[in-house]
């Protein structure tokens, strides 16, 4: 008590301090003038048993302390213990994060407000704050440089003589009508000096965090209203959107990069630019305004006009107006938002984002925006009694089409007005073949694979405007623009014209890929411990098989994998379709060629085994399925047709495997969630299916909690931001007048990604053969030496860890508990329904949550000791076995019904000092091959050794473009969380 | 000799013993005693035991059940082998697998069951499976029953051998089902050969003749290998000599293997010490300026 006491008055003093300099303090009190009038917040300041308590109010420009936190604050600050607050106020960001994943630190109220004392507190203590950082900085600084002392440097040269080596491929593909060299050995990127170009000048800037759509959104807004209009009537949330869409999109600046064959831009930072939308990802900014272009990981650009326009004008509209808050206010702050406020259990990627969906881009080629506002109007005319939110649903499709013609007529206008003042007659000529196409599309049809290609940008953007930027993705893009790609080349009649046209397409495609890659999603410093390193995931596929079953594997596949090796980008997010018996062992040699040159890119995936795992679903045609493309990470949804939103929750499966080890307490965050199933230190255990039985309990208790939480939260963006672009561009959504989120599409579902599998497999191994079978430990003992972090019961640790076979080892037992485990999730999430009517998919991929969550878990059964990470995806665990086929084969027979929504399957093998490029490539491809024919769904192969690795954190200046995977997405490596870069390192290595 | 041999271990996906992807087969037990053995566990065809210091987490269990009180950390390398009876109750109970038998007895049936797993991925990156030792020829009508096993399932099979046996058996039990040999051709000068390897080399240079010309039939194919090992092989003298051998037999390929010393850190898993000091050239990786030196020499008789 006395603690309490003696710290109470500190903070006391504290926030008195903070007060008076903002009382006195001219340009502080100035900070507290909003464009809107005054920006006025309460917080309060507490510990969990209350014993500490302040607040402190900002109101009308005035600030003064409080002894009690008043009823109506604003958010509260709750710290587990006296001591916490004064840690807390010391840390650097990773320790605050730490003492926030941990549970000390925790946040009641408004989170943007939150962000708003963070802001404010920045300007009297920043200094501090940002040494802290620097702190930090060189802390890593120095861990990286005693981690690759002796390590060898060879990486550096190894990775560029990587590049220049090239393999010659034969055409033996039916599909392939023109290409003499599918794998074009002739080219490298200096053979494309305007790509070249445009790739360092994406490697020389950071993002910058852009203010145009928080300022556009929010005069529409404050001119128009937002709950009502401007009569003060209710004003449905169809229509307002729609309005919204054609003033942003209408109203935009309108852009051409240099030296781009592609009119359009993402933001108005036309080389790396983030949106930044005040209403989802960019609201948890507000803390770090002044922070984020000083801080260790992805440092952002921000103008000083941009701060300011954030802070006294866009965010104190948004701070009651924004996804997650609307979650806690609308619904009466639910369980669900709750335990994601938490990190420890669920993450729920809605709060966010339901863009991660493959559109149908070819309706946009095929019609245009003129010909779907014909199909718009015929339904209206068809359809004589369609109810309000029908006739409203398409009048809002149709104001979202005028956007996008708005903005492709001022992006045609603005490249005329550039003709005019240039100088290089081929730039000039260049300019104006940009402003032709944009006076054709996207309101015609394509004719030419230029127009395609241009239709397909302007039409990603305007997407990514509507929806929110997170793996918008460009579908099957060989079979999309192959048409295309044949009708222009029909029209060449020598073989000269013809190569010299597949390079033009070639720079077109890098364009395509360039714009791509010239946006990040705007994300704060907690973000890091999620997805560190990750684009938006925009994702493209090649190869397969066509809806009718044939060989898929045409011109553009070859081109596309040509531009993927030629870039080396982790953004878009590559993904090769393989089908086995039917695709040529030469399209899978280069892929396997690309995924070593590159390192890290495209990712494998087996038609039969999603096929297979997609004709579980009811209803759903096989032509369509056979279409399926991925997003986000490596889900399959089926493009145009499908409301897939795949990564809507990212779940902590060994959260449930705790909870039922310490009957429905969760250890780390210290809170009785789940319900009570058993205590294990009173014996209630006594067989294996008892304790299976506790473990299947709370996991379904933590699968509800994450299903109620997304139901709402889609319930939620419909009634806030309804996507009718992305559904015009959807089957069936015109048709029934439903709008994307609200079941409108052909197909609908959402999407899970489990996250620990082989953690929790291996500990109930390991429960099941020691405790009950072999009788080697009681559960007790097994319990106590968990909780101690085996810190006094080595024997017991190296007994779990040598005497029972894991995952991936081959042995039939450890097989049957992994499939048991994936039916247990798989079956459950079958069974529910979302908001759209689906069903969910399950998805075993873990973007960077297997170290995230890794950090609040204790030690498990499995010997993993606390805090380390767990494996990524569902890859097995690096002890499982000395032979990667032992992991291969029991990937491969896992039931490809329980993972509908994929897998990542990472692998890293290093090819030895003596192999020929040749050689690598063959024995990539016959892993690939055979694990396929065996019926794996996905693999994903990292070509780099952990010397490279810990090279490049030491020396990141030579190898600022080296990518990896990390489960599912593709990271630059030496961008990475620092402990990310770590579990990399540690990853099991195969050499090839 | 037993007609079951030790297995010491079946190692899954490996690169380096053969084409394409292959698992290996590691029989116990050789008729030669090279002094620098990469496996020293494989000399001896009878059972041993290993003990590896760095897992041992010193919780006393094998002590508590060895009958013979062989097992105390105050002996030299923990085991005390005179009093030893391997009886493997240590191993047993040792949770880190810091204990654990040298070779293990296997039937056909448990060793086909295994290597067969992985015959998707020999056939699509034409692999198979390669035997190695020790000396598997030291048990050819165990080694004849797996290699016809597998020639009846087309699998590609090798054999790494010390060239040190029956022709005449070779020949009628093994070398029917064998795809590749892997010969290894060590030193020529038979006093050496006595000396450094503990038997003499007529019989394998015979070996190795006769059966270079029996593949001329084109039914099964033989590599020689050399290993460079510096200060015994790795000699001007022996590698002129091997290359005048080879060309007087137009042999016009061999491999040849640089040496590494990782086999030194096995001594003391088995009881033994390490006889030489740091700067011993066993001691240290063969530079690859020197494996350069040796390749061109051979190319000057055309052997590549």
């Amino acid at each position: 008590m006395e603690d309490a006491a003696a710290i109470s008055q500190q903070l006391r003093g504290l926030l008195e301090f903070l007060a008076g300099m903002f009382n006195a303090d001219e340009a502080l009190q100035e900070e507290l003038k909003g464009t809107q009038g005054w920006i006025n917040v309460t917080v309060g300041l507490r510990t969990a048993d209350n014993t500490v308590r302040k607040a402190i109010a900002f109101r009308d420009g005035q600030v003064s302390v409080l002894d009690e936190i008043p009823a109506d604050a604003h958010c509260t600050v709750v710290y587990n213990k006296p001591a916490d607050i004064i840690e807390m106020l010391n840390a650097s960001p990773d320790e605050s994060y730490k003492m926030i994943l941990k549970g000390r630190v925790r946040a009641e109220g408004n989170i943007m407000y939150m962000g708003l004392w963070n802001y404010l507190m920045n300007l009297v203590a920043g200094v501090e704050q940002q040494e802290a950082v620097d702190r930090q900085i060189e802390e890593h600084r120095q861990t990286k440089q005693v981690l690759s002392a002796g390590t060898c440097a060879g990486g550096r040269q190894e990775r560029l003589a990587r590049r220049k080596s090239r393999l010659t491929g034969e055409k033996s593909d039916p599909g392939v009508k023109y290409l003499h060299d599918p794998y074009f050995a002739r080219y490298s990127l200096e053979d494309f000096p305007r790509l070249a170009a445009l790739r360092e000048e994406l490697f020389s800037v950071n993002c910058e965090f852009t203010g145009e759509f928080g300022k556009l959104i929010t005069d529409f807004h404050v001119e128009n209203g937002y709950e009502v209009d401007r009569n003060g009537e209710p004003w449905d949330p169809l229509l307002r959107k729609g309005e919204t869409m054609r003033y942003l999109l209408g109203n935009r600046k309108p852009l051409i990069r240099k030296r781009d064959l592609l009119g359009g831009t993402w933001t108005t930072n036309p080389v790396f630019g983030g949106v930044g939308r005040p209403y989802s990802e960019a609201c948890h900014m507000w803390g770090e305004l002044n922070t984020c272009s000083k801080r260790e990981y992805e440092p952002y650009r921000i103008t000083p006009e941009s701060i300011k326009l954030f802070h006294k004008y866009v965010f104190p509209y948004w701070a009651t107006r924004n996804i997650h808050e609307l979650w806690k206010s609308e619904y009466n702050n639910p369980l669900p938002a709750q335990i994601h406020e938490l990190f420890f259990a669920v993450f729920y990627w809605a709060t966010v984002s339901q863009s991660e969906n493959n559109p149908g881009f070819d309706k946009m080629l095929k019609l245009g925006t003129s010909g779907l506002v014909k199909k718009i109007e015929k339904e209206l005319e068809r359809d004589k009694g369609a109810d309000t939110e029908k006739r409203h649903t398409l009048t809002g499709m149709k104001l979202c089409l005028q956007g996008v013609d708005a903005y492709a007529a001022n992006l045609s206008r603005q490249a005329l007005a550039e003709t005019e003042e240039e100088a290089d007659p081929a730039r000039k000529e260049e300019l104006l073949s940009i402003h032709r196409n944009l006076l054709k599309v996207p309101a015609n049809p394509a004719k030419t694979l230029e127009e395609a290609v241009q239709s397909m940008t302007v039409t990603l953007v305007c997407l990514g405007w509507e929806t929110m930027d997170a793996s918008i993705s460009l579908g099957r893009l060989d079979q999309v623009l192959q048409p295309y790609f044949e009708a222009d080349m029909a029209k060449l009649s020598t073989q000269a014209a013809r190569d010299k046209y597949t390079g033009r397409v070639i720079e077109l495609i890098g364009c395509l890929y360039l714009f791509n890659a010239s946006r990040l999603i705007i994300a704060a410093n907690l973000g890091q411990w999620q997805n560190s390193g990750s684009a938006p995931n925009t994702c493209v596929t090649v190869g397969g098989i066509t809806p009718d079953g044939k060989d898929a594997v045409n011109d553009m596949t070859y081109i596309i994998l040509k531009v993927t090796e030629l870039l080396a980008l982790n953004h878009p997010n590559v993904h090769a379709r393989y089908k086995p018996g039917l695709n040529s062992i030469n399209y899978l040699k280069r892929v396997a060629d690309v995924n070593y040159i590159t390192c890290a890119t495209p990712a494998l995936h087996n038609d039969d085994a999603v096929i297979n795992a997609l004709s579980h679903h009811q209803g759903w045609a096989l032509e369509d399925i056979r279409d399926y493309a991925s997003t986000g990470c490596v889900e399959p949804s089926i493009p145009g047709k499908h409301a897939g939103t795949t990564s809507a929750l990212e779940i902590n499966l060994v959260a449930p495997f705790e909870m039922a080890m310490n009957n429905g307490l969760h250890p780390i965050s210290n809170w009785r969630l789940g319900p009570q199933t058993g205590a294990i230190e009173d014996g209630h255990f006594t067989t294996f299916e008892n304790f299976y039985t506790a473990f299947a309990r709370q996991c379904e208790f933590i699968f509800e909690q994450a299903v109620t939480g997304n139901n709402q939260l889609g319930e939620l963006f419909h009634r806030h931001h309804p996507h009718l672009l992305l559904s015009a561009l959807t089957d069936g959504c015109i048709e029934s007048g439903k709008e994307f989120l609200r079941g409108g599409a052909k197909y609908n579902s959402s999407g899970v990604s489990i996250i620990g599998l082989a953690d929790v497999v291996d500990s109930l191994l390991v429960i099941k053969k020691l405790v009950f079978e072999e009788q080697a430990v009681t559960f007790k003992e097994l319990k106590e030496a968990v909780d101690g972090n085996f810190a006094q019961n080595p024997a017991l640790h190296a007994l779990v860890n040598t005497r029972v076979s894991r995952f991936g080892s081959g042995d039939p037992v450890a097989l049957n508990m992994a499939r048991r485990v994936m039916g247990t999730v798989g079956d459950f999430f079958a069974g529910s329904r979302d908001y759209k009517g689906g069903m969910y998919t399950t998805g075993w991929w873990t973007m960077a949550h297997h170290v995230a969550y890794g950090r609040v878990t204790n030690a498990l059964p499995s010997g993993r000791l606390a805090g380390e990470p767990f494996t990524p995806g569902l890859t097995p665990h690096p002890a499982a076995s000395p032979s990667l086929l032992d992991n291969l084969r029991d990937v491969a027979q896992l039931d490809h019904k329980a993972m509908d929504n994929n897998i990542a399957f990472n692998v890293k093998i290093v090819p030895g000092a003596d192999d020929s490029h040749a050689a690598v490539v063959d024995r990539m491809a016959g892993y690939m091959k055979t694990y396929c024919e065996l019926g794996g769904m996905q693999l994903q192969f990292n070509v780099v050794n952990s010397d490279t690795l810990k090279d490049a954190m030491a020396n990141p200046e030579h190898y600022r473009d080296l990518m990896v995977r990390i489960s599912g997405y593709v990271a630059y490596f030496t961008g990475l969380h620092h402990e990310l870069q770590l579990e990399l390192v540690r990853r099991a290595e195969y050499k090839l | 000799m037993s007609k079951k041999p030790l297995i010491l271990d079946i190692k899954g996906n490996s690169l380096d013993d053969g084409p394409g992807i292959r698992s290996v087969v590691f029989f116990k037990g050789c008729p030669l005693s090279c002094r620098w053995c990469h496996n020293p566990e494989s000399k001896s065809p009878r059972l041993e035991i290993l003990f590896d210091a760095a897992k041992c987490v010193a919780c006393g269990a094998c002590a508590w059940v060895c009958p013979r009180g062989a097992l105390s950390a105050e002996n030299p390398f923990f085991v005390d082998r005179d009093r030893c009876e391997l009886c493997m109750a240590c191993a047993g109970v040792c949770p880190s697998g810091a204990l654990s038998p040298a070779g293990r007895r296997m039937e056909q049936a448990e060793i086909m069951e295994k290597v067969l797993r992985d015959k998707p991925f020999y056939d699509n990156s034409g692999g198979g499976v390669t035997f190695s030792g020790g000396e598997p020829t030291l048990f050819m009508p165990f080694l004849a029953g797996l290699l016809k096993n597998l020639k009846e399932k087309g699998v590609h099979t090798l054999i790494e051998t010390c060239g040190l046996f029956n022709l005449d058996r070779f020949k009628a039990l093994v070398l029917p089902f064998i795809s590749t040999i892997y010969f290894d051709l060590k030193l020529v000068d038979p006093g050496a050969h006595q000396e450094y390897c503990g038997a003499g080399n007529n019989r394998i240079l015979e070996n190795l003749a006769r059966l270079h010309t029996l593949s001329r039939g084109g039914r099964f194919e033989i590599i020689p290998r050399l290993p460079l090992v510096p200060g015994i092989t790795a000699l001007g003298e022996n590698l002129a000599a091997a290359a005048e051998y080879l060309s007087a037999h137009r042999i016009t390929r061999l491999n040849l293997l640089p040496y590494n010393p990782l086999w030194i850190e096995k001594l003391t898993k088995l009881g033994l010490k390490n006889p030489y000091p740091a700067e011993h050239p066993l001691m240290n990786w063969l530079p690859q300026e020197e494996m350069e030196k040796c390749k061109a020499l051979f190319s000057r008789y055309g052997i590549h």
